[in-house]
C-alpha cells in the first residue's frame, strides 16, 4: 500500500536519514487530478554528502529501508508491494519544487507533496508527451494558480516551452 | 437509428474525470493500487503468452 511507503518514508525523514522529501511524479499529480495507472511512486528528497564525501549516496536510504524488509530492484527499491524511486533534485525548479511542498495528510498520514504549479512546471520542462498529458489535465481541470505558475515558468526560462505548448494546445478559451 | 453525439460525451467524460480528482486523496491511491494490480496482471498474461507463443513447435511456420 502507497500509504505504508509514505509512513516509512516519515520514519526515515523522523530518524534523520533524509531531510525534506516530497511525492512527484504521477502519484504526487494525483493529489490535484484524477488518479492515473502509474509503475511507481517518485519521492524526491534532500539528501547532504555523507562527512568528508562530495558525492551524494543514497545508500543510507536503501540500507535503512532493507532493513525494513525492502528489497532493492534496479534504480528501484520494493517497499510495501510498490518499486519507490527516490531523486535527488537534479535543476533549480526541482530544488524549489522541493523547499516549496505542501504537507497535506494520506488518511491520517502526513505527507509531502510538489504543488501543483511545480508539478505542472516540471511537465513542462520535461515535456514528454505524458508530460504535456499532464500539464493540460491541470489546467483543463483547473488545478493551477496560473499567476503562481506564469511566475515559475518566468523564473526558470520556461516562457517559450509554455508559448510553443499553448500554440499546440491551448486555445484562448483554455485559460 | 442510434444518435452518435460527440460533443455531449465529451463533456459526460470531462465532468467525471472532475468527480474523480475531487474524491479523497486515500480513495484516489486505492484506485491507483487496483489499475497497478490489473497492469501487473496483464502484463504477467501477456509474457506468459508470448513465452508459450516462442516455445510452441510450430513458432517456425508462424508469420
Amino acid at each position: 500500500m502507497i500509504k505504508e511507503a509514505i509512513s516509512v518514508i516519515n520514519q526515515m525523514k523522523a530518524d534523520g536519514i533524509i531531510g525534506r522529501y516530497a511525492i512527484g511524479g504521477a502519484i504526487g499529480a494525483t493529489f490535484y487530478l484524477e488518479p492515473v495507472s502509474t509503475i511507481d511512486l517518485d519521492i524526491f528528497i534532500a539528501v547532504e554528502p555523507q562527512p568528508g564525501e562530495f558525492i551524494i549516496s543514497l545508500q543510507p536510504v536503501f540500507d535503512y529501508l532493507k532493513a525494513k524488509n525492502a528489497v532493492p530492484e534496479g534504480e528501484y527499491i520494493l517497499f510495501a508491494g510498490w518499486p519507490i524511486q527516490f531523486l535527488v533534485p537534479n535543476s533549480p525548479l526541482v530544488e524549489e519544487a522541493l523547499t516549496e511542498a505542501v504537507q497535506t495528510d494520506v488518511d491520517g498520514e502526513p505527507a509531502w507533496v510538489f504543488r501543483p504549479e511545480y508539478l505542472a512546471a516540471i511537465a513542462l520542462q520535461l515535456g514528454r508527451a505524458k508530460d504535456k498529458n499532464r500539464l493540460l489535465e491541470f489546467i483543463e481541470q483547473k488545478a493551477l494558480d496560473l499567476e503562481r505558475f506564469l511566475k515559475i515558468v518566468q523564473n526558470h526560462q520556461l516562457t517559450n516551452k509554455w508559448k510553443q505548448f499553448e500554440q499546440q494546445f491551448l486555445g484562448a478559451d483554455n485559460l | 437509428m442510434m444518435k452518435y453525439d460527440l460533443s455531449s460525451i465529451l463533456v459526460s467524460k470531462k465532468a467525471y474525470r472532475k468527480k474523480l480528482a475531487q474524491m479523497p486523496i486515500g480513495e484516489k491511491l486505492l484506485l491507483i493500487e487496483q489499475m497497478r494490480e490489473r497492469n501487473l496482471t496483464i502484463a504477467k498474461s501477456r509474457s506468459d503468452l508470448s513465452e508459450k507463443l516462442m516455445n510452441s513447435p510450430d513458432k517456425a511456420t508462424k508469420g
